[in-house]
């Protein structure tokens, strides 16, 4: 596990521009954190270093939004609204594992689909500002964290 | 005189209406997730997939029945293809479609947006060139309309939605799901002592932004629990419907100077909103030239009359779809280009 201390939402985008670069297709990051933590914050950073034009919104209203990179799609998802009802039968699968890389902001809320090899970042609120943000790998992924 | 028979299922809500020339309600039957949610004590797996599934003919025949028309009295059949979760926009679409293809109705393709907006024809008139303000749980958008079926965006949320930041920070209170009436209700009684910062507010553009303003209500709440001091959620409530009314208020206000219209429309869920309607009344008195137009209170939310009344403006300029339509679940107005 590595572990990063970013003091501004500047600098969690700085850090996910960082990190873009170890991303490929197929793989699956899983942002936990409290409302507020950073969350799509870091994804705005991360989708802008692959390229994605357009601007990266909140998905929790549409469960997923899809952005196109400059090599492969990016599907990000917020699991905030299924809490109660579950992420069965809405066809989440297609974009999960697949061709694109898949971002997961509160992936509790759709454990069942995610499969075993991923990379997990945990955002804790140290202050008003300042962030921890945690890096787990799992399974395939598990030497990530070695490489940043 | 043109009827339509119009199908909505992008959310939580599960809707069939028949409207006439794209103004008048013969009928609005909805089947909201929310209340089938709380008859089941709450937590049900998988209900909200199956909910549209199971209601769907169901207000489909009431739709019929209160109208007291038969499918031969119709002309067309209007059906929201996106923005939406794929899932569940796939049961109205398959609907409209088995609907369109049973008694030979040609098939009318409409953007949930449109639909919250053209819902504003069931208050009045619009006049053109007209703006809307749409505000709901998924979008907060400014949207200029120089003619009928025109609709571009001006300014929109860099990241959470209006209507979102009200659930979070509800969330956050404690306050039950959906947290905007609580939250309207606790702001009339109660006075905001809080003063939440308004993003943006020197911006030359009209954007929005919500997220920091839910960053400042967490941390204000952090902090006062940290201290030990109990919230008075009522004055919270008041403080950060202020921000949010206020930061609308500012765009809207600088884009009527910028764009004079016709007609202003305020749609979405959010429009349902006491102090939001207030507020816009009384900026709309200092433009006489504009008309303001909210949508009526029984049409805010997700349903099929508004997506009827959208159907009619698609139906007049002669846009149709075939059977193979397919749902588009990140549909959006085009920006504007200046």
């Amino acid at each position: 596990m590595r572990e990063f201390v970013t003091n501004s939402p500047k600098d969690t985008q700085t850090l996910a521009s960082q990190i873009a670069s170890y991303t490929q297709p197929g793989m699956i990051l899983t942002l936990t954190g409290d409302l507020g933590a950073g969350k799509t914050t870091f994804t705005q950073g991360m989708a802008r270093e692959l390229g994605v034009a357009s601007r990266v919104k909140s998905p929790t209203f549409n469960i997923l939004n899809t952005y196109q990179g400059t090599d492969f799609p990016i599907y990000h998802f917020d699991a905030y609204r299924l809490e109660m009802t579950g992420a069965a039968d809405q066809g989440f699968e297609d974009y999960i594992g697949t061709d694109g890389l898949t971002i997961i902001e509160w992936p509790q809320f759709m454990r069942d689909l995610l499969p075993n090899d991923r990379v997990e970042l945990v955002f804790k609120r140290s202050d008003e500002h300042t962030r921890t943000i945690s890096i787990n790998g799992q399974g395939h992924y598990q030497a990530i964290e070695e490489k940043l | 005189m043109t009827r339509i028979i119009a199908f909505e299922s992008s959310a939580d809500e599960t809707s069939v209406a028949i409207v006439e020339d794209g103004h008048t309600v013969l009928s609005n039957s909805v089947a909201t997730q929310i209340n089938s949610h709380r008859r089941f004590g709450g937590i049900v797996p998988e209900v909200a997939s199956r909910h549209h599934i199971e209601w769907i003919t169901r207000v489909l025949d009431d739709a019929l029945k209160q109208a007291a028309l038969t499918p031969k009295d119709l002309d067309a059949v209007a059906v929201t293809y996106g923005p939406g979760l794929v899932g569940s926009l796939l049961v109205g679409l398959m609907g409209a479609k088995t609907f369109a293809m049973a008694h030979h109705l040609p098939i009318v393709p409409v953007n949930h947006l449109a639909g919250h907006i053209a819902a504003a024809r069931f208050a009045g008139k619009v006049e053109y060139p007209a703006m809307a303000l749409m505000v709901s749980g998924g979008h907060t958008e400014l949207v200029l309309m120089r003619e009928e079926n025109d609709f571009k965006v001006i300014g929109e949320t860099r990241d959470d939605a209006a209507g979102e930041s009200y659930d979070k920070v509800g969330r956050l209170l404690e306050f039950p799901y959906p947290a905007g009436k609580i939250i309207d209700d606790l702001a009339r009684k109660n006075q905001a002592t809080v003063k939440f910062p308004t993003a943006m507010a020197h911006d030359d553009n009209y954007d929005f932004s919500f997220s920091g303003l839910k960053s400042a209500v967490i941390n204000y709440v952090h902090n006062a629990q940290q201290r030990g001091e109990n919230l008075n959620k009522g004055e919270l409530a008041a403080s950060f419907q202020n921000a949010v009314v206020d930061a609308l208020l500012g765009r809207t206000k600088r884009a009527l100077e910028n764009y004079p219209v016709k007609t202003f429309i305020l749609a979405g869920g959010v429009a349902a909103n006491q102090q939001l309607r207030q507020t816009l009344t009384a900026l709309l008195e200092t433009f006489p030239e504009t008309t303001f137009l909210p949508v009526p209170m029984q049409y805010t939310g997700d349903n099929a009359a508004m997506i009827g009344a959208a159907g009619y403006w698609n139906y007049q300029a002669g846009i149709f779809a075939d059977l193979d339509l397919n749902t588009d679940p990140g549909l959006d107005f085009d920006l504007l280009s200046l």
